[in-house]
């Protein structure tokens, strides 16, 4: 099962999930089964306009089973709703969040966490 | 002739300048471009007809029937607007800037394009005591982007007249919309390092865009506006005007009475104000 996860940096598991989705530097991308971590630059991180969704087409492209979040604003939620992908609330490093959601104790995200992040 | 008031800080006062300034003056058109959140009507009272002038941007509809999922307007939209979730390329209405280049790429003409509304534009032709002709543009709730409605708003300019817009605070793309086209800008400032702060970027963006200016100081105080003359004397900027930090006309305006009412003085000395401008204008005529 493969999982994904806004992340601040890069530093293996003990990453911290990133509560800025749409400009979170890196995608941490987890397969649970194998224990197999790996980290994806986010280009929508300095997109002039439009990094929630530029940021949820990446995540769409990776076609992860689950994802890890601390937020998810409104636009990126409408088109990650469309996945065949759930979304959980998450805090914490990427240990912590996997643990959490072995031991059955993520909530699920029906609806968008916050407001849209206005832009000039 | 055209001016705009502006300036970097919000709350210095622009208002306050572009309704005095129109009240004082014969034969003027007076727009309120702030349209994030217009507020000299207040001061100038207008009677709104009903109906208004809707301001429509297109946005992109996609045929998701002859869509082949090619991505190539996805991949074409600098904004963001667009994207493909499975197989389906949905559209973001509010970040969409209405290039219409989705449309162009798409090599199976799944992209027509349909109108939205997004803000729209209130007038009365005779408003208020000085019967000035008064625009006002408004942005729809949830909207992003203001430019489009200030675009709007500025193709009502009346040049029979004397027009004065009032524009959003900053120094962003609808302040230089609100600003580009006009013959001379006028940045209020207040005497705070903000206020000097905010002014510095103003000015930057008024030299780049090539428009003549000059500063007005409101609240001003003496001992306090050192700071901003200092800074105008090193700029080589004329300060045109001073409006005193005074109780009465803080009254005045918490009470949406423009102070210029009830003061011949102060009429006069917007006229005066006025005259300035027209002189720093034909002086940069000649001189180019």
């Amino acid at each position: 099962m493969k999982i994904i996860m806004p992340v601040k940096n890069d530093n293996d598991w003990e990453a911290e999930l990133n509560p800025r989705f749409g400009r979170t530097p890196f995608f941490a991308v987890v397969d649970i089964e194998k224990e197999d971590l790996e980290f994806i630059n986010n280009t929508a991180q300095n997109a002039a306009s439009g990094a929630g969704v530029e940021a949820a087409q990446i995540v769409a492209d990776q076609k992860a089973d689950l994802m890890f979040t601390p937020n998810v604003g409104p636009r990126a939620f409408s088109g990650l709703e469309k996945l065949n992908m759930k979304i959980y609330l998450a805090t914490g490093t990427i240990k912590e969040a996997v643990k959490a959601y072995k031991n059955d104790e993520l909530e699920e995200v029906s609806e968008p966490t916050n407001e849209a992040q206005h832009e000039h | 002739m055209n001016i705009t008031v502006l300036s970097g800080k919000g709350g210095t006062g622009k208002t306050t300048v572009s309704t005095n300034l129109a009240l004082s003056l014969e034969n003027v058109q007076l727009m309120d471009a702030d349209v994030e959140e217009p507020d000299s009507y207040i001061f100038i009272e207008p009677d709104f007809k009903d109906d208004y002038i809707p301001v429509n941007r297109k946005i992109p509809v996609i045929d998701q029937e002859t869509c082949t999922g090619c991505r190539k307007c996805v991949d074409f939209c600098e904004y963001n607007a667009l994207a493909m979730m499975l197989d389906e390329v949905m559209v973001f209405p509010e970040i969409c800037h209405s290039c219409g280049g989705c449309k162009i790429v798409c090599p199976v003409d799944a992209i027509t394009e349909k109108d939205r509304e997004l803000g729209k534009l209130k007038y009365a032709k005779n408003a208020g005591k000085k019967k000035i002709e008064f625009w006002q543009g408004e942005m729809n709730i949830g909207e992003e982007s203001s430019t489009p409605v200030i675009e709007a708003l500025k193709e009502h300019i009346n040049h029979k007249k004397t027009t004065i817009i009032d524009a959003p605070p900053g120094t962003t793309c609808p302040t230089i919309e609100a600003t580009v086209d006009s013959d001379f800008a006028l940045l209020v400032t207040e005497p705070t390092p903000f206020g000097l702060n905010d002014l510095e970027m103003s000015v930057e963006v008024m030299r780049e865009v090539g428009i003549p200016f000059g500063v007005i100081i409101n609240r001003s105080e003496e001992g306090e506006d050192g700071l901003i003359e200092e800074f105008c004397e090193k700029e080589d900027i004329n300060i045109m005007m001073k409006i005193p930090f005074e109780r009465e006309i803080a009254e005045l305006y918490s009470e949406g009475i423009p102070f210029v009412r009830n003061s011949k003085k102060w009429v006069e000395e917007f006229k005066e104000l006025f005259l300035a401008i027209e002189g720093e204008i034909n002086e940069k005529n000649n001189s180019n």
